[in-house]
């Protein structure tokens, strides 16, 4: 279709061929396929060009003068050996997320149907499936789903909403569909069949005559006169026959009908679809499957209430992406195993991408794999972590290749240099060879990389404890909405430490220096397990062997950074392990006792039930939550605010905020509430504070990402008509010196036409008069002034130009014609005035 | 033509059964034609089937000679595509069979052609088609019947004023009358073997004083007898209530039936759904060992069989089994890791009538909302609502107290949607959006998916590129909770409630 359509206009000019095309596109799909049209409309703008033979290196260059070409090939397959691990830990999300629900949809497809002749009040099944709006996101789930259904010994059609005139179209695609899949799926001998039955589809169109398709006449029928054929590919009564046959050899199986884009489906056709299967019920087992974007209100506004009667519909609710996004966020900025990870920046474009504009995983994929392979392509120390921090001998050979270029721009990193900037006070001489001494500095980006490698992992661990600290307190009053990815993505910029929600939380969990608590010990001590398994005691599994056991320390002196944060990390688990065993010691192994006695209201009802706990906790959460609000509100608000309400603020705060218990549980909770929160302000800092993060983290400096995904095509067909010269690159142009001496200096006559023609249009009023803009036209053709050249093109010639630049602006959106005043166009852009 | 009439009685050339759905029309028919000896001569077509004038040709020939295009005879069938040739091979064919019976000894018999549905034959774009079939026995000088069945009356389907009145027979709506009451008798034949009929015939009767107000459909109320039964019935079944309680069944059942007033015909919620969130399904109640003893087939207008019942037993167990799955599954989703990641997050848009997850990305909810309101704006107010000096007009305002005199009685809420241009809903688009946006083709594309959900209808033709017209098409239940979930105040901005208020 689109091919056509640009063939069309190549030959036919702009007017007519565009018209024609169009027509055609809605003709075929009625169902407003504006996606599709949209689509064609871009391969319309796109020049043809011949394919570029491959580039060597699959296009990699070297990314600074210099570069081994070992390197170079190196970050081509460091990209590719990344992505496509990554991409298969990607559709595993996608799909497994599914998995369940797909099984039911499996089951409720497939689960047998009344046969026999029939009653009429046998509906038919409809799964339907409410997949959201991105019905290409769904592509390979929905085709999962086919192959579970098909392995199910059933037959499908999908039938999609473009290129379905008709219902005998839609009937045609579905037989064909239903009779073949049956033939693959389960019997062999139906390929011969098959085949035949396609060369059929070409000649039931009835202009043919009758002579050419008839055979003699079977036995049973041999006394007519009656002439003979295949019944037509769209016949039902052929698909009755072949489902008999089917249902002969003992398989049979229902016969789903599969619509993914119901909303786009054309109502009537669809209608009639239904009622003819309907009717059939009690015959052929007919199942439909409709993937719907909206909502069921969608059925009942494509049909009508008699059709819908005949269907008997079940809903499934497929994964929302959000679910799907957040999984992938978390693999790849938590557990990805590279160091590779997208900045706070990019991953912000991408997921406001995502919420303000399509609701699509698939996009957002794509924006990581650009990520990914800019970052490959663009950055040489993108090797760094390759060559550095392998264990594989060749990837150490490697590093020989590492030279003075990339010394240069580890020299050059911000990161790097605040680092030195450090150091020279601490230890001047260090600083000096790193500076100087390239081997010195390379130990030094391996030591670095180690330390930021450990800085991810613990990076991790804190945003996992901080999503368990949200759950707990979600699981009482609602703290927050932000999802894991918009967790993630401000964990990245900021410090989630010093963001609201956890400050909020944070004066809600209590501390040593608020004196007061909401969270019962218990659940604190709770916590605190939890964040003990987190940093990787107890019998949670750890990341690394190595990991398990830091005091045993390593000889080699690369270890060094690495147990030095193994160090930080072992400081952090004694301090809970010491917590913990406190807490034993206060609260007893009992869980029970320890909620009693540590519940803030417990005392004062002893009896209370365990539900009237649970209540009472939520009501002193939720107190707290708003007290915690208020109290950050005043901490914002202005001085005068602040001394004018103080003794009230006291008293809300202090009412409440009791430090009932001197005998340790209260101090307890405050130096566990007080360790938490330092270990996730310590492990959350954002990267950008890291040393040499620039060699892992994608900051996307150049905007590339804004630029690849957000085509901006009328700024792109304005600088292609105002600055012809840099797309022309010819001779006789004077270039341009810029924008202020583009609108004074004078248009050279040996522009294209219609950049010609947009010079002057700019300088023109809201109405153009046409023969003055011929007149102008033809001034700047003939070469302005007296002197102009005698052999000039001829009028004839001028205004034919004229006349093509003209619909040539207009075809771009720039002028339209109009009825107010003869021989005048409209100006569209660049306002009225 | 009744059962008892020798079957080479003449027949009239064409009858006419017209009626109500759901009335019995096919079904008598059926019982009618089969009861009679002249079932072989019976042509049923289901018309909607037949998509073109060929496909019905054929099947009516290939149904004459007793052809079935199936893999023994390698799929063939009669081929016949036009009228003229469809008259004379009807003739030749039924001649045919007509003198092979007589050849056997058997009485000659007339020949029906049944056209279910026939109204679907008028949307085949053969206008000369239907006239055609009715004059059959005249071109083919047999003695045959043209039997038509639809839920039209003649006037609407009479190919022209001048066209053979065919001999029409009306079926009524089934009577109220309480003496016979034949809706309630063909709803008390729901009644599973096992319960008391009594009671069952009370539950009927309840059922169809409630709904008959909105739905005298006897099939649609069949649906809600045997949807909802088992609901009636569960405090029996669990023991807590004896089955002749009926007043408490009744008043435990009494929510059930508010729901099931409210989505009456939108089958939405399927039976296996209602049945999977009680956790016991017809097939539970029933024991499907004890096979049903057919009831007393005398009856023509018998509508739902026994056998039905059967598969509908196997379903409801597939569709338990597929509930205690998805428990199963629900817990196993937790990931191996050590916690689980997942966040309670802002409740999405749901819609009200289905509960169906609605969600857009955010600019696509204010491209809905902005199309709304040009949907239900009026132009010349644009200004007063979308610029920041349109409000302090004098003179516009008395231009606005003027509309709401004469907008009075037809609001346009009441009127439907009215086409916009683009350009139009696109500078309403970013006077309400808040942020400074510089979204460039993505807003097309956002309008395409719009228009491709159907959420907004493209009136302009195709081949009108550059002055796309469009209309709203979701209505205002759904666009207000769009707008609350992006905390836009959509009243501020309808002219509607700003001029009434």
């Amino acid at each position: 279709m689109a091919h056509g359509d640009s063939d069309m206009l190549e030959d036919g000019g702009h007017g007519e061929g565009a018209g024609d095309a169009s027509q055609r596109a809605g003709a075929s799909s009625r169902a407003g396929t504006g996606v599709a049209a949209l689509s064609d409309a871009v391969t319309v703008i796109m020049p043809r060009t011949p394919r570029a033979p491959p580039l060597p290196d699959g296009g990699f260059v070297p990314a600074c003068p210099g570069e081994a070409i070992e390197l170079v090939r190196l970050r081509r397959a460091l990209l590719e050996s990344t992505w496509s691990a990554l991409k298969a830990r990607i559709d595993h999300i996608v799909r497994a997320s599914n998995g369940a629900i797909l099984g039911h949809i499996a089951d409720f497809v497939g689960q047998p149907l009344r046969r026999g002749t029939g009653s009429a009040m046998c509906a038919v099944p409809a799964a339907v499936l409410m997949a959201g709006i991105n019905s290409k996101d769904n592509d390979h789930v929905f085709g999962d789903l086919v192959a579970r259904i098909r392995a199910g010994g059933h037959a499908v059609a999908t039938l999609r909403a473009a290129g379905h005139a008709g219902i005998k179209a839609v009937l045609r695609d579905a037989i064909t569909q239903l009779t073949r899949d049956g033939a693959h799926g389960a019997d062999q001998d139906g390929g011969g069949d098959d085949a035949d039955g396609d060369d059929d589809d070409d000649d039931d169109d009835g202009d043919e005559s009758m002579g050419l398709a008839t055979v003699p006449s079977v036995a049973a029928v041999s006394t007519f006169k009656t002439a003979m054929a295949k019944a037509p590919q769209y016949s039902i009564e052929r698909l009755a026959g072949w489902y008999e046959h089917r249902c002969a050899q003992g398989k049979g199986g229902n016969l789903v009908l599969f619509i993914p884009e119901f909303e786009q489906f054309d109502a009537a056709v669809l209608e009639r679809l239904v009622r003819i299967c309907g009717r059939r019920q009690g015959s052929l087992p007919f199942v439909f499957m409709f993937g719907m974007a909206t909502s069921t209100e969608a059925i009942h506004q494509a049909l009508p209430r008699s059709a819908v009667a005949l269907l008997k519909m079940d809903k499934f609710e497929l994964q929302h992406s959000h679910d799907a996004v957040d999984q992938i966020v978390r693999l790849i900025q938590l557990d990805h195993e590279p160091l590779f990870r997208l900045a706070g920046r990019p991953l912000q474009q991408l997921l406001d991408n995502y919420h303000l504009h399509d609701f699509s995983v698939v996009s957002f994929v794509r924006g990581v794999q650009y990520a990914l392979m800019a970052h490959y392509y663009g950055n040489p120390l993108s090797v760094l972590e390759h060559v550095l921090l392998s264990d594989d001998g060749d990837a150490r050979a490697l590093a020989r290749h590492l030279g003075p270029e990339h010394a240069l721009r580890i020299r050059a990193l911000r990161s790097f240099q605040q680092q030195v900037a450090q150091l020279h006070a601490a230890d001047p001489e260090r600083a000096r060879r790193l500076l100087s001494d390239d081997s010195a500095l390379f130990a030094h980006a391996r030591e670095q990389l180690v330390r930021l490698r450990a800085y991810q992992r613990r990076f991790r661990a804190a945003v996992q404890l901080a999503v368990a600290l949200v759950r707990e307190m979600q699981a009482r009053v609602a703290v927050t909405r932000r999802p894991l990815r918009a967790l993630v993505c401000d964990a990245m910029q900021a410090n989630l430490a010093d963001s609201e929600l956890f400050r909020t939380l944070r004066i809600l969990v209590g501390g040593s220096h608020l004196g007061r608590r909401n969270l019962a010990p218990q659940r604190m001590r709770h916590m605190v397990e939890r964040a003990y398994r987190i940093v990787g005691g107890g019998d949670a599994a750890s990341h690394e062997p190595g990991d398990e056991s830091p005091e045993a320390d390593s000889a080699s002196p690369g270890r060094d950074a690495e147990t030095r944060e193994g160090d930080d990390d072992a400081a952090w688990r004694r301090r809970f392990r010491g917590l913990l065993d406190t807490a034993e010691r206060l609260l007893g192994d009992d869980c029970d006792a320890g909620d009693a006695a540590g519940d803030a209201a417990g005392d004062a009802v002893g009896d209370a039930t365990a539900g009237d706990a649970a209540e009472l906790e939520r009501y002193a959460l939720k107190r707290g939550l708003k007290r915690a609000r208020e109290e950050l509100a005043q901490a914002r608000t202005t001085r005068v605010a602040r001394e004018l309400k103080p003794k009230d603020a006291a008293a809300l705060v202090g009412g409440h905020g009791d430090v009932r218990d001197e005998s340790g549980v209260g101090a307890w909770a405050a130096a566990a509430a007080d360790a938490l929160f330092g270990f996730l302000r310590a492990a959350l800092r954002p990267a950008a504070g890291e040393p040499l993060h620039e060699a892992a983290y994608f900051a996307d400096a150049a905007r590339s990402l804004a630029k690849v995904f957000g085509a901006q095509p009328r700024a792109v067909v304005q600088t292609a008509l105002a600055h012809h010269d840099a797309y022309m690159l010819c001779a006789c142009c004077p270039p341009h010196a810029g924008d202020a001496d583009a609108a004074a200096a004078a248009i050279a006559p040996t522009l294209e036409d219609s950049g010609i023609l947009y010079r002057l249009y700019l300088e023109c009023g809201p109405l153009i008069n046409l023969f003055d803009l011929h007149t102008a036209f033809a001034a700047v053709v003939r070469g302005a002034g007296p002197a102009a050249p005698a052999g000039g093109p001829s009028d004839r010639e001028i205004q034919a130009r004229f006349v093509k630049a003209v619909s040539e602006l207009q075809f771009l959106g720039f002028i339209k014609p109009t009825g107010r005043k003869t021989d005048h166009v409209v100006r569209l852009t660049w306002g009225t005035a | 033509m009744g059962p008892d009439a020798p079957p080479g009685d003449v027949v009239p050339p064409s009858v006419l059964v017209s009626g109500p759905a759901s009335t019995g029309k096919t079904t008598v028919l059926r019982h009618l034609l089969a009861a009679a000896a002249v079932a072989p001569h019976v042509c049923w077509i289901r018309c909607h089937e037949t998509v073109t004038p060929r496909l019905l040709f054929e099947a009516v020939l290939n149904r004459i000679c007793g052809v079935r295009p199936g893999r023994d005879n390698g799929f063939r069938a009669v081929r016949c595509d036009a009228a003229d040739l469809f008259v004379d091979a009807v003739r030749d064919a039924c001649g045919e069979r007509d003198a092979a019976d007589a050849a056997i000894g058997v009485d000659p018999c007339a020949w029906f052609l049944v056209l279910d549905d026939v109204d679907a034959l008028l949307e085949i774009g053969a206008p000369t088609l239907l006239p055609m079939l009715m004059k059959l026995a005249e071109l083919t000088r047999l003695n045959l019947c043209v039997v038509m069945v639809t839920r039209l009356s003649w006037d609407s389907l009479a190919p022209s004023a001048s066209a053979m009145r065919p001999l029409i027979v009306t079926f009524p709506v089934y009577s109220k009358d309480k003496r016979t009451h034949e809706a309630l008798a063909i709803l008390s034949r729901a009644c599973p073997p096992d319960e008391p009929r009594a009671m069952f015939d009370m539950f009927a009767r309840v059922i169809y004083d409630t709904f008959s107000k909105a739905c005298r459909d006897v099939g649609e109320l069949l649906y809600l007898v045997e949807r909802l039964f088992p609901k009636f019935i569960e405090p029996a079944v669990q023991g807590r209530v004896l089955r002749t309680q009926e007043s408490k069944l009744f008043a435990l059942f009494e929510t059930h039936m508010r729901t099931a007033l409210t989505s009456l015909f939108l089958r939405d919620t399927a039976s296996a759904e209602w049945e999977r969130k009680l956790g016991i399904g017809a097939g539970a109640l029933r024991d499907p060992a004890a096979a049903p003893a057919a009831p007393p087939a005398a009856d023509a207008t018998e509508i739902a069989g026994d056998t039905e019942r059967d598969g509908q037993d196997s379903r409801d167990r597939n569709n338990e089994v597929g509930g205690a799955d998805r428990g199963n599954n629900d817990e196993a989703g937790d990931d191996g890791d050590d916690g689980d990641w997942r966040l309670t997050t802002a409740a999405p848009v749901r819609s009200a009538a289905t509960g169906d997850v609605f969600e857009l990305p955010y600019y696509a909810k204010f491209l809905l909302i902005a199309s709304f309101l040009a949907s239900y704006n009026p132009p010349r107010l644009d200004r007063r609502f979308f610029t920041k000096q349109g409000e302090g007009r004098r003179a516009r305002k008395k231009a606005g107290g003027d509309l709401v005199q004469e907008n009075k009685k037809l609001r346009q809420q009441l009127l439907g949607p009215k086409a916009f241009p683009v350009e139009r809903m696109l500078a309403i688009f970013y006077s309400i959006v808040d942020s400074d946006l510089d979204a460039g083709f993505r807003v097309y594309s956002a309008i395409a998916s719009l228009i491709s959900l159907r959420l907004m209808l493209r009136v302009s033709g195709m081949d009108r590129l550059d002055d796309m017209r469009c209309k709203c098409n979701a209505n205002y239940a759904l666009v207000h909770r769009v707008a609350q979930s992006v905390r836009f105040d959509l009243s501020k901005y309808l002219f509607d409630f700003v001029a009434l208020a």
